[in-house]
């Protein structure tokens, strides 16, 4: 079942270009990471989809549920961490948690043991009773998702989850909500502009753009390398370029970095497009003859990031020509 | 022209009170980009507000062009800084404001104006430097603050958290002028978090931990340097035992992980002996290998192991 | 099983689907505002002003104080003097009521804005009205109680030290009065936090707030003792803004007494509909503000 569909929806402010314009899609289960550039118009679709703006044409519903006559019990079963720095004024992490789990429908109780169960849950145990105004930005992030937990819901809207965290606290984040989408069935939109963190947490991607769905496409689709490899080596350079030529494997064009990382003389790096069907063979008996020593060689895998700005670039050239 | 771009901390301490934010840094930047990285709390914006000479140290000097920020004021005209946090200028546009700086750094109205339109344009905001800045998203702020760093043409610039906020089509674009300024022979220090980002613009890093440099170099260089971590290979085939029982007697290998079933993943102390052994069983005994490649020696890897534990 | 799940575990308790959405922010607010700091101190003085009208009921006031109270309270019935300190107690407090509602209110919105909490109340089953209603009767309700309870106190002292008659008949007697008090402190209390908490949208800080809302407190009164030298046709409209004068012009109408040295009146009408403006005025703002929020920077 789609977790969020969404189906000629149309949202403009004034009499500016459309926000939104005739998009229809659907989110399925799992990880779905939401990109586009600014102004592309993801904030809008979510507002849509949360009932908070509802003088959109087309029908937006999340769950099965409508997105305007249902809004209420679509916010029962979603749960949103914004992008902004929000936090309660003057409550500790506890409080916050559990008065916002009352405003989704716990009672007072159950919402001080959902409270503390989620925020041991996001690792925040040793600041429970400290004030939020205290939490530095890691934490903060953290209480967000605590909050977006607290009443237990199927969908988590994610909005820039881990801008601000330092590298090892976007670890443990992304590996927090791979648990839950994995483990504990929750469908999650991922909304960011980091785009390796999407590559490493998501299942698929929706592209969106000025107010156009560009494409979407599955992350497991991306990992198929194709014959383009990517070698990289220590030895005698020219030689191995020599050596790759004699065994017909094209090097392409620009690609090779000679003298990799300054100190580390004769280290190289390159891509080559490799045919047959012994691809790593090749390689390494080119390399022999050269002799130079092999230290990685896998074929190149596709970056999101590539995909992302591709899409883009199409659409801008498509744009520029009308 | 002095002394070429280059920042020098000599032995130096900053403290706040009872916080101690630097402790005893020694280190240079030179021509071209440097990551600056560490986790929150490293100390790096404090490390920042001292080579840009908004503060003086408590202990040690700062010397920026050979020269003390601090005592000797034009200095400063060749420091260009992106702070973290927006400026607030209500009601004025991005060209104003760059232009206005511009005339701080003593230039007649018409080279500001021209010079002001000039950094703008590099930085992508030539269709709304004239709109006013309270209009503009948090990637078009952070524009703004580049150009305003870049106009006076300075020698050493330091950014902090540049893509902060920024779309991927932005990202990409400040990473190609972040190299691009670097290229040109300015010293370049850049802090981020976003480690495959820095890793884009450059490969040479400082890395902070505690208030004090942990390591610095390019990332080989450090990796290497990291002798009591062994180089993880990880080794796709249709058959892992077969190649476990391979891995096992090659010398130098630690340890081999068969969990999964279309790959071994081998820790090896000695990983030139690896590789030439692989290479030699693929080619003369048929060994079933797809492909390899060591997984923990980019950045990530280097800045976890550093940062993991205070080793 | 003796190893059990650990990590997220999914909750088993269900969710209620209240009707009143309102609640729980009502309750937090009353919470958070009666542990202040000045809760605490205000509510001691009232204390003091209320055992001082209790020893007026229970003295002879004219006697006491024969100036201040000559043609006030001296030399009535009984059941004059108490519904006449009933309403001598409501002017003595007139200047501390509002600013219990200041205190607890002006951060309301304001500290929401500010910190940017709004969202987190709007992706929630809470509607805007919600959040107004919300908002509004939290500082109302510390407010009521600040004022309420000592209030309803005096009435109870009133009661048992009655003068040589039974207790029953007598309390049935001023159960009327009891309701008239109720109803004007619940009254002032809405008005006050309606114009404090619409204040603390608008201004969006909560020390503008404070000089904002005493502004228009202090600034209303100040209208209404000068609206005697004002032209005719402008002199009830300025007697009217005086909220604290208008919830009390009620009490007077409630309890059918006129208060001497109490300066120029607004009719009944008048003071109705100021009243009935703050709270609506109130919704339309804050219900506005709450429906313009974006959910993404």
């Amino acid at each position: 079942m789609a977790v969020v569909a969404v189906s000629h929806l149309t949202k403009a402010y004034g009499r500016r270009a459309p926000a939104l314009a005739d998009v229809s899609l659907e989110l399925g289960e799992g990880v779905t990471g939401l990109l586009g550039p600014n102004g592309a118009g993801k904030s809008t679709l979510l507002q849509c989809v949360l009932g908070l703006l509802r003088d959109f044409r087309g029908t937006a519903s999340v769950l099965g549920l409508d997105a305007r006559r249902d809004r209420l019990e679509i916010r029962r079963r979603v749960g949103y961490m914004p992008e902004a720095d929000s936090l309660l004024p003057g409550m500790t992490g506890v409080t916050s948690v559990r008065y916002l789990g009352q405003l989704s429908g716990l009672s007072r109780r159950q919402a001080l043991r959902r409270a503390h169960e989620c925020l041991h849950y996001v690792g925040l145990s040793d600041a429970l009773y400290r004030p939020g105004e205290d939490y530095s930005t890691g934490m903060r992030q953290r209480l967000k998702l605590a909050q977006a937990l607290v009443h237990d819901p199927d969908v988590l809207f994610l909005d820039e989850p881990v801008s601000g965290m330092d590298p090892a606290a976007r670890d443990e984040f992304l590996a927090l909500v791979s648990a839950l989408a994995r483990d504990h069935g929750k469908h999650v939109v991922w909304s960011s502009h980091m785009l390796p963190d999407v590559q490493r947490v998501a299942t698929a991607v929706v592209v969106l753009h000025a107010g156009r769905l560009l494409g979407s496409l599955r992350i497991e689709d991306l990992a198929r390398g194709g014959d383009r490899w990517r070698v990289e080596a220590e030895g005698p350079e020219a030689a191995f370029v020599d050596a790759l030529a004699r065994h017909g494997l094209a090097l392409e064009a620009g690609t090779l970095e000679s003298g990799r990382d300054g100190a580390e003389q004769g280290r190289f790096a390159a891509t080559v497009r490799v045919a047959g069907p012994e691809p790593l063979g090749a390689l390494l008996r080119a390399a022999a003859e050269a002799g130079a020593r092999v230290r990685s060689a896998e074929p190149l895998a596709e970056r999101l990031e590539d995909v992302f700005h591709r899409l883009v670039g199409a659409a801008h050239a498509g744009t520029g020509a009308s | 022209m002095s002394a070429a771009p280059s920042v020098r901390l000599e032995g130096v301490t900053k403290s706040y009170g009872d916080v101690l934010a630097v402790n005893d840094v020694t280190a240079t930047f030179g021509p071209g980009v440097t990551g600056l990285l560490g986790p929150n709390g490293a100390g790096k914006s404090t490390l920042i507000k001292l080579v840009t000479g908004m503060l003086s140290p408590s202990i040690g000097r700062v010397l920026l062009c050979d020269e003390p920020p601090t005592s000797s004021p034009h200095v400063m005209a060749r420091v260009g800084l992106v702070p973290e946090q927006d400026p607030i200028y209500p009601g004025v546009s991005a060209f104003e404001v760059t232009s206005y700086l511009l005339r701080l750094h003593g230039l007649d109205r018409g080279d500001a104006a021209s010079r002001a339109r000039a950094a703008l344009e590099r930085v992508g905001l030539a269709a709304a430097m004239d709109r006013p800045v309270q209009g503009y998203s948090k990637g078009m702020r952070q524009r703004a603050k580049l150009a305003q760093a870049l106009a006076h043409d300075p020698d050493v610039l330091v950014l902090d958290e540049p893509l902060n906020g920024l779309d991927p089509v932005g990202r990409r674009e400040i990473v190609a002028l972040v190299q691009a300024l670097g290229a040109e022979g300015r010293c370049v220090v850049v802090s981020s978090h976003v480690l495959h980002e820095v890793e884009a613009m450059t490969r040479r890093v400082l890395l902070m931990a505690h208030g004090r440099v942990i390591a610095e170099g390019t990332v080989a260089e450090i990796r290497r340097d990291l002798s009591d971590r062994p180089l993880t290979v990880r080794v796709d085939t249709p058959s892992p035992r077969e190649v476990a029982r391979f891995a096992v007697g090659v010398e130098g290998v630690l340890s081999v992980d068969l969990s999964a079933s279309d790959r071994v993943v081998v820790a090896t102390r000695r990983p030139d002996d690896l590789f030439a052994a692989m290479a030699g069983a693929v080619l003369g005994q048929g060994l079933p290998v797809r492909s390899f490649h060591p997984t923990d020696e980019g950045l990530e890897a280097v800045f976890r192991y550093l940062t993991a534990g205070g080793a | 099983m003796t190893v059990h799940a650990r990590g997220y575990r999914r909750h088993e308790g269900g969710t209620e689907r209240p009707r009143l959405r309102f609640l729980p922010i009502v309750a937090e607010g009353y919470r958070a505002g009666t542990r202040g700091k000045a809760f605490r101190r205000l509510g001691l003085l009232f204390v003091v002003i209320v055992v001082f009208h209790g020893v007026m009921l229970y003295l002879d006031p004219a006697a006491l104080f024969p100036r201040r109270m000559r043609g006030g309270l001296g030399q009535v019935t009984s059941d004059d003097l108490m519904r006449r300190v009933l309403a001598f107690f409501a002017r003595s407090l007139a200047g501390l009521v509002p600013l219990v509602a200041m205190f607890v209110g002006a951060g309301s919105v304001a500290d929401d804005l500010r910190s940017r909490a709004l969202p987190l109340y709007l992706v929630r089953p809470v509607t805007p009205t919600d959040y107004w209603l919300g908002k509004v009767l939290a500082p109302a309700a510390v407010t009521a109680t600040a004022y309420g309870v000592p209030f309803v106190a005096l009435v109870a002292f009133g009661v048992l030290i009655r003068p040589s008659e039974e207790i029953l008949p007598f309390a049935w007697r001023h159960l009327p009065s009891l309701g008239a008090v109720v109803l004007h402190v619940g009254v002032t209390a809405l008005a006050y936090a309606s114009v404090v908490v619409t204040l603390s949208t608008l201004v969006g800080r909560r020390i503008g707030t404070m000089v904002a809302f005493a502004g228009v407190v202090y600034g209303g009164e100040m209208l209404r003792l000068f609206s005697q030298t004002a032209p005719p046709d402008l002199a009830e409209p300025l007697r009217a803004l005086s909220l604290g004068t208008d919830a009390r012009v009620l009490l007077h109408e409630m309890l059918d007494v006129t208060l001497e040295h109490s300066g120029p009146q607004p009719a009944v009408t008048s003071a109705v509909a100021v009243l009935a403006a703050c709270v609506l005025l109130g919704a339309l703002v804050v219900v506005r503000r709450a429906r313009s929020v974006e959910v993404t920077s």
